[in-house]
């Protein structure tokens, strides 16, 4: 006989109560898995959009350790090397310590050079925008030494709501001012950021601001380069260029470690901790808990099927039919929360972004990881219906009706 | 007429695969919770040594921590010798050593690199803790040569970190002597002579001053006094408020995780509750009829009901406990987000904790049974008799 396509259609709105709440605890449970996984592929999508021709030069000691100035000229000569970079971490923040934003004092022309491709700038002086503003920015940089440019979230944030044109005080952490003060920076231009590797809210400065400041004793610290972003030919002789320039430097003052941006990146994330096995271990657990309540449902709604299941089969239907019958129904009222959950996630994404942007970069909730959360709970639905249908096999007609439900 | 609570009892037995589902998903909830809790406790605890209010620490003003701070050699020399808040032991000499701090780039036995955190100290160091730091192997480094010694933790988790193992700093090889155990955030640390360290990294100046300071100090007129000398460019607090602003980071994400998980998790440990809770009373509609006939009151089938739900969830919660207690003392690492250095903490499952993860899994029970309970005690004698 054919399948009851009616009967397991009833069986859905049977018990609303019941597959209401499984519904529900599924829509809970993929929403969860896909915020969770959104959040360890955000912190993925950095590493994986470092560039495959840049290489990053850095003390071998310690991240905190700058590398002098006078490897610059080194570095470059060095063959397959196009460009070389600095980017000296400046560590200050605005106003008060939670208002902390990354602050880079970087070679503004090497840096623009280098940056080519992985930033756009979107605005300059004079409201200047579009394919000019390029030029423009080069420009004011090069005209004032305070003269700084910023990522577009530190204007697009209401707390920070920078402008191009605007002086802004920065509360200095390592790079103390003789007289006590904050260092000003006049914002020259705005970037939207074009990899995800690199923040939105983040400034870059002149580093020739801060140098010729400590040389004429106005700040306190030392004249050093951090680290050195290098660009070269091409991704196959990145080894060969790295191992070169960590063996020129090998006898100090300071030894360096070259590694590739994405390894460099991917320091960063790992040095936090091993945070995907910690969201995936959470993921899972959750994942088992919400998987133990729909099974149990199914096992509710499998008790009170059997007297049925008895009448079906004295029907004429196999007891295969009953079995299907509550896979259908897991299959249905999983995937119902399934979409419910992913919608959710979608529609919140907006939200997401906007609350923990700061933390959480790069979420989204892309075609993969929807196809991933319709997948779990299918397989979460079917399971559920297999483990509550089997039994049914067992039982003969007689039985079953036989049963109290 | 009492509670039937023998009668409640007998059906958890009666129907205990439902019972057991029931309580596997609040027993993950309350684990998650747990799991969470005792690592942030773990982490919380390196940072409340014994005696931090008696111990002061000397930093560069404006600098957050002493990864930022800088201190001229002269300057620190001016502080220990001078400065009358520190205490000095029997034989006269400052209880004060001045201190530099580097994330040091290592590489961790199972593969990847870490910032771990590198300590120049003094021979002062080791004295002026009240609750000093203890040798495990070997012996203190020798203070003028290039020995270092290392916290217990790092044995097993970094290269490079076992007695007689060399560790090469910069372009100058030091040389593990010793194995040390402090109970504080300083316990997974490698500690060298101050002098030796910075001459190897061609680094300026100390990061830190820290003393032992005589009873009674006011650290806030200290502050005063310190920014009236001329000569010095110092800030000072206690070990203990110092330390508090070291743990925010971590310690605060990691409260706002568990609060966001109980509360998603929770919700559907609840809503499997109910869904079993329902099943029983739909089940057990004719029982209902006849305790109502009986003459038990509609409150104690009400709380009948309830008190099952609730015994499901402790069930769970005791589950849950089940699944966190082997965890309790194992160590991990995670960094600092204030210095970003690596800091090996445990798992520890404490007595409040585990009363907290209680107390919720009966909330869980007793919120998941409240809605059956009243399906329940809200039936009429008759129509339940009917069934």
């Amino acid at each position: 006989m054919a399948f009851p396509v009616r009967l397991a259609l009833r069986h859905i709105l049977a018990s609303k109560t019941r597959n209401g709440l499984t519904v529900l605890a599924i829509t809970i449970a993929v929403f969860l898995l896909c915020f969770l996984l959104a959040v360890v592929k955000g912190i993925d999508a950095g590493v994986r959009s470092a560039s495959a021709t840049r290489l990053v030069t850095q003390s071998a000691v310690s991240l905190f350790v700058s590398l002098p100035m006078s490897y610059q000229p080194k570095i470059d000569a060095v063959d397959g090397v196009v460009l070389s970079s600095e980017f000296r971490w400046f560590g200050g923040y605005y106003q008060d310590p939670s208002n902390f934003f990354p602050q880079f004092a970087v070679n503004q022309n090497r840096f623009l050079e280098m940056y080519e491709k992985d930033i756009e700038i979107i605005e300059g002086p004079d409201g200047i925008t579009g394919p000019g503003a390029r030029a423009a920015v080069q420009k004011a940089l090069n005209s004032d030494r305070r003269a700084a440019i910023i990522g577009v979230g530190l204007k697009d944030e209401e707390k920070y709501s920078f402008k191009v044109g605007d002086t802004v005080p920065i509360v200095p952490a390592i790079y103390q001012r003789a007289d006590g003060g904050s260092w000003e920076f006049i914002i020259v231009g705005i970037f939207r950021p074009l990899k995800e590797r690199i923040p939105d809210k983040v400034m870059y400065f002149r580093s020739d601001y801060l140098n010729t400041s400590i040389e004429s004793g106005e700040a306190i610290g030392e004249i050093a380069a951090g680290v050195y972003y290098i660009n070269i030919d091409s991704g196959d002789i990145g080894d060969v260029v790295a191992s070169t320039i960590d063996d020129e430097f090998l006898n100090g003052p300071q030894r360096t470690q070259t590694i590739t941006e994405a390894a460099f990146a991917s320091f960063f994330v790992s040095a936090i901790g091993n945070l995907p096995l910690f969201l995936g271990t959470i993921g899972g657990a959750v994942l088992f808990s919400i998987f133990f309540s729909v099974v149990n449902a199914m096992l509710i709604a499998g008790r009170q099927r059997l007297k049925e299941s008895g009448i079906l089969q004295a029907l004429g239907f196999t007891p295969l039919t009953s079995t299907f019958l509550l896979i259908f129904e897991g299959l249905m009222v999983a995937l119902i929360g399934g979409a419910l959950g992913l919608s959710l996630a979608v529609g919140t994404e907006g939200l997401v972004q906007d609350l923990f942007g700061a933390n959480i970069r790069n979420y989204k909730i892309d075609s993969n990881l929807m196809l991933l959360a319709l997948a779990t709970s299918s397989a979460l639905g079917i399971t559920a219906g297999l483990s509550a249908g089997i039994p049914f096999l067992g039982y003969r007609p007689t039985e079953a009706l036989r049963s109290m439900g | 007429m009492a509670l039937p609570t023998g009668y409640t009892t007998r059906n958890l037995v009666r129907r205990r695969s439902q019972v057991a589902f029931t309580a596997l998903g609040i027993g993950l909830t309350t684990a998650v919770l747990c799991g969470v809790l005792s690592l942030r406790n773990g982490f919380e605890q390196l940072f409340k040594p014994l005696g931090a209010d008696q111990v002061g620490i000397y930093l560069r003003p404006g600098s957050t921590s002493e990864g930022e701070s800088g201190i001229p050699r002269e300057s620190a020399r001016i502080i220990i010798k001078e400065r009358a808040e520190i205490q000095r032991d029997s034989e006269g000499l400052p209880l004060a050593a001045a201190e530099c701090f580097l994330a040091l780039y290592m590489e961790k036995i199972e593969g990847g690199l870490v910032n771990a955190p590198l300590r120049g100290i003094e021979a002062a160091s080791l004295k002026l803790h009240p609750d000093p730091p203890r040798l495990l192997e070997g012996s203190w480094p020798n203070w003028d040569a290039d020995e270092v010694v290392v916290g217990r933790p790092l044995v097993n988790r970094m290269k490079d970190c076992s007695l007689g193992d060399t560790l090469k700093l910069n372009t100058t090889p030091f040389k593990v002597v010793g194995v040390y155990e402090f109970d504080s955030a300083q316990g997974s640390e490698i500690w060298g002579p101050v002098d030796r360290m910075l001459e190897a990294l061609d680094r300026p100046a100390y990061s830190r001053v820290i003393a032992r300071m005589v009873d009674g100090v006011d650290f806030e007129q200290l502050n005063e006094e310190l920014t009236e000398d001329p000569r010095l460019n110092f800030e000072i607090s206690s070990q203990s408020s110092y330390l508090s602003k070291q743990t925010t980071g971590l310690s605060t994400a990691l409260l706002y995780l568990s609060a966001f998980l109980t509360l998603i998790m929770g919700s559907a440990a609840v809503i499997g509750t109910m869904n079993t809770m329902l099943a029983t009373v739909s089940a057990r509609n004719h029982e209902i009829g006849i305790l109502l006939a009986i003459g038990y009151s509609r409150k104690e089938i009400f709380l009948s009901f309830l008190l099952e739900s609730a015994q499901v969830g402790l069930i769970g919660g005791w589950v849950g406990l089940g699944l966190v207690a082997p965890f309790h003392g194992i160590e991990t690492g995670a960094a600092n987000f204030n210095t970003f250095t690596d800091i090996s903490f445990s798992f520890q499952l404490s007595p409040t904790i585990a009363v907290t993860a209680l107390g919720l899994s009966f909330l869980l029970g007793v919120v998941g049974g409240a809605i059956p309970a009243w399906v329940a005690s809200s039936r009429s004698a008759v129509d339940a008799l009917r069934r």
